[in-house]
């Protein structure tokens, strides 16, 4: 064989096999040596079973048969003959199949080509993808965190202010463009400072959370309850159909669960409630707060417990 | 039975031998049960309508398609497509290597086992048109891509250099999951009519 043509092979940087039709080895380049640690003086001339027997397979010999009968060109991918191809267990090899003609005999070129970049380049996506995932959970998850505290009471768990006026705000051009009633209630804690002094701020807070758990109870799923600050809360009714509110307020003030046990003591809680209207009391909401927090004062202002006033 | 449907019915068995050794080739490789079948096999002459893929694939599936063709010339000259859903690939893949991927991105790795499959069953093919045309066809291993449905229709219909088209369904059938795909080898007018003048003379055959 014409020496030249093997030392350019040598240079190339793929396994190179050349095989005679009896498929015994006829070259194998410097890759290969590299690859394997099988060196080309030892094995010339040897049947390639012999040498790399991992090749001897019923669909391997079935292969080569047809690439020397119909000149078919052949290509195993590592990915799918991990044991066959992958001769040397640092490589990840595909392999394809030619053969060509040298003074009337056939000959086999077998070329193994080094895909363990991809593999290495892909594995590593792979992992960066992941790693992205969990970043993207982790921000959404603190995201979620932070929209609560920006918009939830922290000690109630109710809407906040700022929950309110942007919730309320929407509802009200909605009220508006529907010619609709909005509703509004201003709560407030009957005698909540005392019940501060003689039961401590522990107490205090407890009647909180049972007013808002309470307000929440007694409401529908689109009425907004939130705290407005210390011991005031809102309630935003949309869609209301008519200016009676009564059974609402009754389902309030006639709450069973209207009271908390405090180390052993029964604090019973009473509520003052001022109602406003749009758009009798106002056409913004600052107005209806205001409306309602003024017959909050007249409702508190009443004998006995439990009061609500409806603004004029 | 007439002479067309007779002639379509003899391509049709041809193909189905070849791509039965495919199968038997590729599930020794894979080392699970696979089936390959051509029920059908049409002809198409880009001259007279505009060809749409959307008529020969499975319409339950959308999206982007797996193309592996490869390219022949010298006594013969054409190109073959095989396609698939690149869905449907997917899970092929999957099943292929054993792994469960959900992944719609193909990385170079996935591309080398479609190429070797596609090698295997254009190799059937491509190699039965030439054992019935008595021609000993050269060609390349398999060009993979993914193409979206309207631009591979069009590129088919692009390539002026082919007037006819042969269209051979292709069904897969691997373990208990069923791939539909096609096969669409674009020919000139001479090479589809000596294809068929050599099919004549097995039907003859048939008679004697």
């Amino acid at each position: 064989m014409n020496k030249i043509p093997y030392e350019i092979l040598n240079e190339i940087s793929e396994g190179i096999i050349v095989l005679n039709e009896k498929l015994e080895i006829c070259f194998w380049n410097s890759y290969m040596e590299n690859i394997t640690g099988i060196y080309k003086k030892d094995i010339t001339h040897q049947n390639i079973y012999n040498i790399l027997p991992n090749l001897n397979t019923n669909y391997f010999n079935k292969t080569i048969n047809d690439v020397i009968t119909d000149g078919h060109k052949m290509f195993f991918s590592a990915a799918m003959h991990k044991d066959l191809v992958n001769i040397s267990k640092n490589y990840n090899l595909n392999l394809k199949i030619s053969s060509f003609e040298v003074n009337q005999s056939k000959l086999l070129l077998l070329e193994f080509i080094d895909v363990t970049n991809q593999y290495i380049q892909i594995n590593r996506l792979k992992d960066y993808v992941q790693e992205l995932y969990q970043v993207n959970k982790e921000l959404k998850e603190k995201e979620k965190v932070i929209r609560n505290l920006a918009y939830y009471d922290q000690l109630t768990g109710v809407a906040n202010r700022a929950l309110f006026y942007e919730l309320s705000e929407k509802f009200l051009s909605n009220a508006k463009r529907s010619n609709c009633l909005l509703c509004l209630m201003f709560i407030d804690v009957d005698k909540f400072k005392k019940i501060n002094d003689t039961y401590g701020h522990e107490a205090g807070d407890n009647v909180l959370i049972k007013v808002a758990n309470l307000l929440t109870e007694v409401t529908r799923d689109e009425d907004i309850v939130a705290r407005y600050g210390g011991d005031e809360f809102l309630i935003l009714l949309p869609y209301m159909k008519s200016k009676n509110c009564e059974s609402i307020i009754s389902r309030i003030f006639n709450n069973k669960n209207k009271k908390i046990n405090y180390n052993g003591n029964e604090i019973n809680i009473s509520l003052s409630i001022g109602i406003s209207f749009y758009p009798n009391d106002g056409d913004n909401i600052d107005t209806l707060i205001k409306s309602a927090d003024h017959a909050m004062y007249i409702a508190k202002s009443r004998q006995g417990e439990d009061n609500c006033f409806y603004s004029a | 039975m007439n002479n067309e449907n007779l002639r379509y019915d003899i391509l049709k068995e041809l193909f189905n031998i070849s791509v039965g050794k495919a199968a038997s080739l590729l599930s020794e490789i894979i080392n699970r049960r696979i089936l390959l079948t051509v029920p059908n096999v049409e002809t198409f002459n880009l001259n007279n309508k505009e060809f749409l893929l959307d008529n020969y694939l499975p319409k339950e599936i959308d999206g982007a398609l797996m193309v592996s063709s490869i390219s022949f010339h010298e006594n013969l000259k054409g190109k073959a497509n095989l396609i698939f859903p690149a869905q449907k690939m997917r899970t092929f893949i999957n099943l292929c290597v054993n792994e469960d991927n959900s992944e719609m991105n193909f990385t170079d790795i996935d591309f080398d086992i479609i190429k070797e499959i596609g090698n295997i069953i254009l190799n059937s093919i491509v190699g039965e048109i030439g054992n019935y045309l008595d021609l000993s066809l050269d060609y390349t291993l398999p060009e993979v891509k993914v193409y979206s449905r309207p631009s591979f229709s069009k590129n088919i219909e692009e390539d002026n250099e082919y007037t006819h088209l042969l269209i051979l369904f292709i069904t897969f059938v691997i373990d208990e999951t069923e791939i539909e795909g096609v096969i669409v080898v674009n020919l000139t007018l001479s090479s589809l009519n000596e294809l068929m003048k050599n099919i004549d003379r097995i039907e003859k055959k048939l008679y004697e």
